[in-house]
């Protein structure tokens, strides 16, 4: 288990990085694309963590966070397509 | 248990790589072109680090993987296509053919 502890220390490094642009971004634009990659970061650590817990009830909830992050960052596309 | 490892850290480091891409790169489609590739490697490559070592959840992590596979590309090509036109600017080559074609 340790050296999955060191990936998820690597991954929540990567995180940081991504919330700090985030906020800093001045355009919606650049925000929706760190929001794309910060939903991909977030459901790997889901996955790492079900090996982790050794639950498999955590890959259910890294399925739906899936679905509904996809959603999210196509409407979030399609209202900044259309809102201009 | 040694190649699931090397897996998921394999992931780890592409997922990282994704990330510091985007603080590094200068302009909006060249952090689309970091952001979204690297991090679909390094989810499946954590994907398969984890089927290798619980092969009990293939199911699920079949599911996960396609998934992600379909839709991380149609969610950067909407990003990409909402950026063109907002006009944001590419700071690279310092022209835009696309947009030159259309006007």
């Amino acid at each position: 288990m340790t050296p999955f502890i060191i990936i998820l220390i690597l991954l929540a490094a990567g995180g940081v990085l991504a919330v700090i642009k985030l906020i800093t971004f001045k355009k919606a634009t650049g925000k929706a694309v760190v929001l794309d990659v910060l939903t991909t970061l977030v459901t790997a650590v889901l996955v790492i963590l079900s090996v982790v817990f050794d639950s498999g009830f955590l890959l259910d909830i890294a399925l739906i966070y899936a679905i509904l992050s996809f959603a999210a960052v196509l409407a979030a596309a399609r209202y900044l397509e259309k809102g201009m | 248990m040694i190649l699931s490892t090397i897996f998921v850290t394999l992931g780890g480091i592409f997922i990282f790589l994704g990330a510091l891409g985007i603080v590094r790169m200068p302009d909006i489609f060249n952090r689309l072109q970091a952001g979204t590739k690297a991090t679909t490697l390094g989810f499946l490559s954590i994907v398969l680090g984890v089927l290798i070592m619980r092969p009990e959840w293939w199911g699920k992590l079949v599911i996960i993987a396609a998934f992600v596979l379909l839709t991380n590309p149609i969610g950067s090509h909407n990003l990409a296509r909402s950026a063109h036109r907002n006009r944001e600017e590419m700071t690279l080559s310092g022209s835009d053919a696309l947009r030159e074609e259309e006007e």
